[in-house]
């Protein structure tokens, strides 16, 4: 056992030393208090290839909450998807997420729209970016809709 | 000892370009849910799958001879499809932890390895909270998988309520206190059992979150006080943890430093003690 403890204690201490940076690319802009996180998983950016909706999960406060939304059109140009991920800022209460997003924009210095910055009526800020080359992501001019899923 | 050595080493190289090969992947795009992973990940009634490989080892014992050691297998699993049958419940999750439990050397008989007993904590969780609260209640239940192991088990089944809150006032901070009470409720009939089990546990919750999944807070041993024996068994110290990314899989990780300064009259307890963790999280 003695071992076995001595073995395991240099490799969980540089697991936790060299675990890597994800910050995002983007910082977020004066005044936004990131106060959560969201994806959409693989299979369901692949639902939305041929709809314009599908379902994620908002991790809020220590939950994952299951949301849906509609508008959100995803174009796929080569064989391998990805996931869409994506910050949360100024949302307090949990009910706020709920609403429309009238969507932003973001492009890289490449010119190339690398996502989304929206807001809602609540003040709620979505920041989402696109993770696979082969994606790019429409949301409507008239704003993507989310909703909480029990 | 050089055998241990190297084979440390080796694991420390494999860990490392682990972490290098992520590394590169990840830096292409970024992930901005690891502070929120971890936050999840240390509330004890999240809704998040977790699968938990634990070792304590204590290096001292009082009244005894030698270390002991603990190794615990710990799951955390939300049942949702229960949970939805209940309109008036965020969801339901239930800890499981089992041991493998190495004794100190006991006079006359040496060291004792065995199974230990199973822990079953399950709380509902309420939707009506406080803004920024999370609650839940429910039971806690002792199943004697040591079996006739005298020193790795009670030998008794045992039940009790428990109860959780944690209050998140910034995405920062999370406080609360897990309790609950175990009471014998049957035994398995060997003659060798400890006395009548009566036991409190308390366990305070505080962890402050930085950036990129770093974390530090209390234990997540809990205090306990045998009321048999009118005995604290204390787990003060603290954690350092992180959730980060091994393969593309989110991991928690956490090493942490328990002392007891209680020191029973002629019982063995624990009284220095490090616990390590690796875990892996199952997100929706």
């Amino acid at each position: 056992m003695m071992k076995s403890f001595l073995l395991i204690l240099p490799a969980l201490l540089i697991m936790l030393f060299t675990g890597c940076s994800n910050t995002p690319s983007t910082p977020a802009p004066d005044g936004l208090q990131q106060t959560g996180s969201w994806v959409v998983r693989e299979n369901e950016v692949l639902r939305m290839v041929v709809g314009n909706e599908g379902k994620g999960t908002l991790l809020f406060q220590g939950w994952q909450h299951p949301f849906h939304f509609s508008d959100a059109k995803i174009g796929m140009t080569g064989t391998k998807s990805g996931e869409i991920k994506g910050s949360v800022y100024n949302l307090e209460t949990l009910s706020d997420f709920e609403g429309t997003y009238h969507p932003k924009p973001e492009f890289n210095k490449a010119n190339k729209l690398t996502g989304f910055w929206a807001h809602n009526d609540k003040g709620v800020v979505l920041h989402l970016w696109i993770q696979g080359e082969n994606l790019s992501i429409n949301l409507e001019a008239k704003g993507a809709t989310f909703t909480l899923v029990k | 000892m050089s055998g241990i050595l190297k084979h440390s080493v080796l694991a420390a190289c494999l860990f490392i370009l682990m972490n290098s090969s992520v590394m590169a992947q990840e830096k292409e795009a970024g992930d901005g849910g690891q502070g929120d992973l971890a936050a999840a990940a240390t509330n004890p009634v999240s809704n998040l799958i977790q699968f938990r490989l634990q070792d304590l080892y204590t290096s001292s014992n009082y009244n005894v001879d030698g270390y002991s050691n603990t190794s615990f297998v710990q799951t955390v699993v939300p049942l949702s499809g229960l949970a939805d049958e209940f309109d008036s419940l965020k969801g339901i999750v239930t800890r499981t932890t089992i041991g493998y439990v190495s004794t100190p050397d006991f006079d006359g008989i040496g060291r004792q390895n065995g199974l230990g007993d199973t822990s079953i904590l399950a709380f509902a969780v309420p939707k009506a909270a406080p803004e920024k609260t999370v609650w839940g209640v429910g039971p806690a239940l002792t199943l004697p998988t040591a079996g006739d192991n005298e020193y790795t088990g009670s030998g008794y089944y045992q039940a009790g309520p428990a109860a959780v809150f944690m209050v998140s006032p910034t995405k920062s901070i999370q406080w609360g206190a897990l309790v609950f009470h175990q009471e014998d409720i049957g035994n398995t009939g060997r003659d060798n059992r400890v006395d009548d089990v009566s036991t409190t546990f308390i366990q305070p919750i505080f962890n402050y979150h930085f950036d990129e999944g770093w974390y530090v807070g209390l234990p997540d041993t809990p205090q306990a006080y045998d009321h048999e024996e009118n005995q604290w068994t204390y787990n003060i110290g603290g954690v350092l943890g992180r959730v980060t990314k091994v393969g593309g899989r989110p991991m928690q990780i956490f090493g942490g430093v328990y002392y007891n300064p209680e020191e029973p009259d002629d019982a063995p307890a624990p009284e220095w003690s490090v616990k390590f963790q690796v875990g892996w999280l199952f997100p929706q």
